[in-house]
């Protein structure tokens, strides 16, 4: 082997077997088809905050709906962070009907904070309390980045591989490459994968701060959670599911000009359609992940048209549910399939999901609809 | 909120006649709290009953109620007594116990 | 799929007890106690104020292209410890920014020490007046991006945040992707800064040790917080031999599974079915295992539920099991890498690492049982493993062997 000869295999579909979506359009994928054309219908406000909020639009989910998916026992020190991915992962493991069949079926989240929330409370305790050991140790768990993580295989009983992944804007994409290394390698038979962010102030604010974001660009939360096994498995299971996903290939491109990243986004497009065995001309829709991004956007734009050759039709998941940092990845294929439940069927018939994040990762999934 | 205990004890010492009703409402705050961190209904949790073996506790909760006792009750009762509170009548003889030999609090 | 055999070509450690593999192992050699009076946080109101801190870490020395002030110190760890690791496997970095390389580290609080700094910023002023820069540095995301944007790769850039097991996670992570040919060459291992929260957390649960990590010791009383980085260079096995590369060993293959009873309390019979999975997928009898770094934090709990399993695994015969955690604390989402480290450097010199502060070997943990005490052993090791329990019941277990 010499350098730069990685063999970029093809890949074996994957098949999505169920999907849970927990947004401010509200819970699973018919509001967030509505939302994708004029916005969600009636997100909730963020909590009140001493410090305010910055001059930015808000969307924060509708009440959570906790008991009617989770029932009451059991939830006392989960925080609304895990919360949301509970749900959605009920939600994927009862349309696919995997509940109660956990033995072999894996976790990967992607986030890379966790609860910023939870962080946040035990970090002030440790500042505000009579004592700096005075925090609540029902809550510290929930501190390590993976306690959503393993809440989710808790209480599904989810016993194979369980792991955590962040990568920035790019995180959930990431997820779903660790989720297929894992199913091709024998970690698990079935990977329960998706992204989850939350809207608290300090995140809030970090945005603001940032100022990576358009100023009228609205920010979000949610999560979106899939059930993903090998294809063929599962079809000689009889089992039928959303869409099959292809190559998931993702790169980084820090230390390079908005030119490089364009550059580099473009080159993992094109290795993720010749794993996956597509042509830029039989891609039909991208769902893009940097929609109200001050200079992220145009930067994906290019890439797309220097890799595909030509403009094709964009969804943009931002405007239906905010700006979601590591759950974006989660949320677009979401919105992917969302768009596709509400068109005729056959057309369009192949989609990609792509990002790039101000840090410099990028990334870029294939996906095809299953008919 | 930190000086309530000590207080309490110092009229128990005196033969306060209001000391049972105070030592009964910090005994209910007790168990506010207990019911709270294992979940349990009101009237579930009696004396005797044995918060592991019983109520599904683990380490981690009856350390959480210790962390509150502390926190909002003003006993700091150290880690070591747990094995000596396996039940809602053993929480109260220890920190009955702990309260009278916290002058700090005093 | 192409499945090519993965060798360890390079090792990079910053720790507590030394900088760089050989300084690491010396100190391990001796079973060097790495502990110290935390300096990096006020301690004010704290009844233990010890941690195993890297008091001379100095990232300007170590590192070449980033800008120690725009990461925090985690990533500084990460991307120190790879250079290290780089330097050490004798390959061109111009070659390994050319190929297909990426950079997974393990981690456990990220950036504990920038979001430590955004909340004291916030709870005297308010969050609108924190530092601007602190927010790029954030998030956990940027311990892998250090390594990669230092040695100027392109290929996969995650930091994994699996808390006490994660750098193991990183290593299967990052093997598979070199194996399957996903990857030419990966950096793989993990960092953690040693922060208040933690310390505070850890004090809280009951955890905490107040000055001596002793696991196995019948009088050990807890963990000690630590704080390092380090990174292995996996390197396709077949392309180290042609370049005549000193290959320390193979990664064998690893095991991992979730208890998915409990997110503190771990689970023996699980941990003992993730052993027999990392020696199905690495091809080995138990027999046939020479040394186990164990997890070893210095908890009861830890020490009976790692043996436990262990005898559950392995039956009569356990191999040699010690802690490196004994000498540099838990170091969290870097400790499955420290010990992997340990492992490698154990199978190549032909020695067996200690477990530092022993006094009394805890009867209560059963007999046959070697855990190597206060200093290293010579002893020939081909095949040795690595475990990692993390909260959240994530278990991972590597297996290391000699290429022979």
């Amino acid at each position: 082997m010499t350098a730069g000869a990685a063999v970029a295999a093809p890949v074996r579909p994957l098949l999505v077997t169920g999907c849970g979506v927990v947004s401010p359009a509200g819970v699973g994928l018919a509001p967030l088809a509505g939302a994708l054309e004029s916005g969600p219908a009636a997100p909730g406000a963020p909590e009140d905050s001493p410090d305010g909020y910055p001059p930015q639009p808000l969307w924060a989910l509708p009440e959570l709906p906790v008991a009617e998916h989770l029932g009451t026992k059991g939830l006392r020190h989960v925080d609304r962070f895990t919360l949301m991915a509970l749900i959605a992962c009920r939600s994927a493991l009862r349309q696919a009907g995997a509940e109660g069949d956990g033995a072999d079926i894996g976790v990967v989240v992607a986030t890379s904070t966790g609860s910023l929330r939870t962080l946040s409370e035990v970090a002030c305790d440790t500042v505000l309390q009579e004592k700096p050991y005075m925090v609540n140790p029902g809550n510290f768990p929930n501190v390590v980045m993976n306690a959503c993580g393993g809440q989710i295989a808790i209480k599904n009983g989810l016993r194979a591989v369980n792991s955590t992944i962040s990568g920035g804007q790019v995180s959930s994409l990431a997820a779903v490459r660790f989720a297929r290394t894992a199913i091709e390698g024998g970690r698990a038979s079935r990977v329960l994968v998706g992204g989850v962010e939350e809207l608290v102030p300090i995140s809030a604010w970090g945005w603001h701060l940032s100022q990576a974001l358009d100023a009228e660009a609205p920010i979000g939360e949610g999560t979106a959670m899939f059930l993903l096994e090998d294809a063929e498995a599962a079809r000689e299971a009889g089992r039928t599911g959303l869409a099959e996903v292809l190559a998931c290939e993702v790169g980084y491109h820090g230390v390079d000009d908005a030119d490089g990243r364009a550059r580099g986004l473009a080159a993992c497009v094109g290795r993720a359609l010749s794993r996956s065995g597509v042509l830029p001309d039989e891609v039909d829709v991208v769902s893009v992940g940097a929609a109200g991004h001050r200079d992220m956007e145009a930067v994906e734009e290019r890439a797309l048209r220097a890799a595909l050759g030509r403009d094709v039709p964009l969804i943009r998941a931002a405007t239906a549910v905010g700006e979601c940092y590591s759950a974006s990845g989660a949320l677009q294929l979401a919105a992917l399939l969302a768009s596709w439940q509400e068109a005729p069927d056959g057309d369009p018939r192949t989609g990609l999901v792509t990002s790039v994040g101000d840090d410099g990762n990028v990334g870029c999934l294939v996906v095809r609809r299953w008919l | 909120m930190v000086n309530v205990v000590g207080e309490k004890r110092s009229d128990i010492e005196k033969g306060n006649p209001r000391m049972t009703v105070d030592v009964s409402a910090l005994q209910e705050k007790i168990r506010d709290i207990i019911e709270q961190e294992l979940e349990l209904e009101p009237g579930e949790l009696t004396g005797s009953g044995h918060f592991i073996d019983e109520y599904d506790a683990d380490s981690l909760s009856l350390i959480t109620i210790l962390a509150r006792i502390e926190k909002e009750l003003g006993v700091a009762v150290p880690q070591d007594e747990l094995p000596n509170m396996p039940n809602l009548d053993g929480v109260y003889a220890v920190v009955t116990k702990v309260a009278g030999r916290e002058p700090q609090n005093a | 799929m192409p499945d090519r055999r993965v060798a360890v070509t390079g090792l990079g450690a910053v720790s507590c007890i030394g900088t760089g593999v050989e300084a690491f192992t010396a100190a391990i050699r001796e079973g060097r106690n790495g502990a110290s009076e935390i300096s990096s946080f006020d301690t004010d109101g704290f009844p233990y104020t010890v941690a195993c801190e890297v008091k001379d870490f100095e990232p300007e020395r170590l590192l070449r292209r980033i800008d120690t002030a725009r990461w925090g110190r985690s990533a500084l760890f990460a991307a120190a410890a790879a250079r290290l690791a780089v330097e050490d496997s004798g390959l061109d970095p111009g070659d390994l920014s050319a190929a297909r390389t990426g950079s997974i580290m393990g981690t456990t609080a990220g950036e504990s020490q920038v979001l430590m700094e955004v909340v004291d910023q916030w709870m005297s002023q308010g969050l609108k007046a924190v530092d601007p820069r602190l927010v790029p540095m954030a998030p956990a995301s940027q311990i892998a991006n250090a390594v990669s944007a230092e040695l100027h790769l392109t290929g996969d850039s995650q930091t994994i945040p699996t808390a006490c097991s994660a750098s193991n996670m990183a290593l299967g992570y990052a093997y598979d992707l070199v194996r399957t040919g996903q990857a030419d060459f990966m950096l793989a291992g993990g960092a953690d800064a040693v922060n208040r929260s933690c310390h505070a957390g850890f004090y809280r649960l009951g955890a905490l040790a107040e000055k001596v990590c002793r696991p196995f010791d019948v009088n050990r009383s807890g963990i000690l917080t630590g704080e390092g980085g380090a990174v292995l260079v996996l390197e396709p096995l077949e392309h180290a031999q042609a370049r005549g590369a000193r290959i320390y060993g193979e990664v064998l293959g690893y095991g991992v599974n979730c208890d998915a009873k409990h997110m503190v309390n771990p689970d023996a019979s699980s941990f003992a079915e993730c052993i027999r999975i990392a020696h199905r997928f690495a091809g080995v009898e138990a027999s046939q295992v020479g040394y186990i770094s164990a997890h070893g934090t210095g908890t009861r709990t830890n020490d009976i539920t790692e043996v436990t399993a262990v005898r559950e695994a392995f039956g009569d015969h356990i191999p040699p099991i010690s802690s490196v955690k004994s000498m540099i604390g838990h170091t969290m989402g870097a400790a499955s890498a420290f010990g992997a480290i340990a492992c490698l450097k154990a199978i190549q010199e032909g020695f067996l690492p200690p477990t530092a502060n022993l006094e009394e070997l805890d009867p209560a943990l059963g007999p046959g049982l070697d855990v190597v005490p206060n200093v290293a052993r010579p002893g020939r090791v081909d095949v040795a493993q690595n475990q990692g329990l993390a909260f959240g019941g994530n278990n991972v277990v590597t297996v290391f062997g000699r290429v022979a």
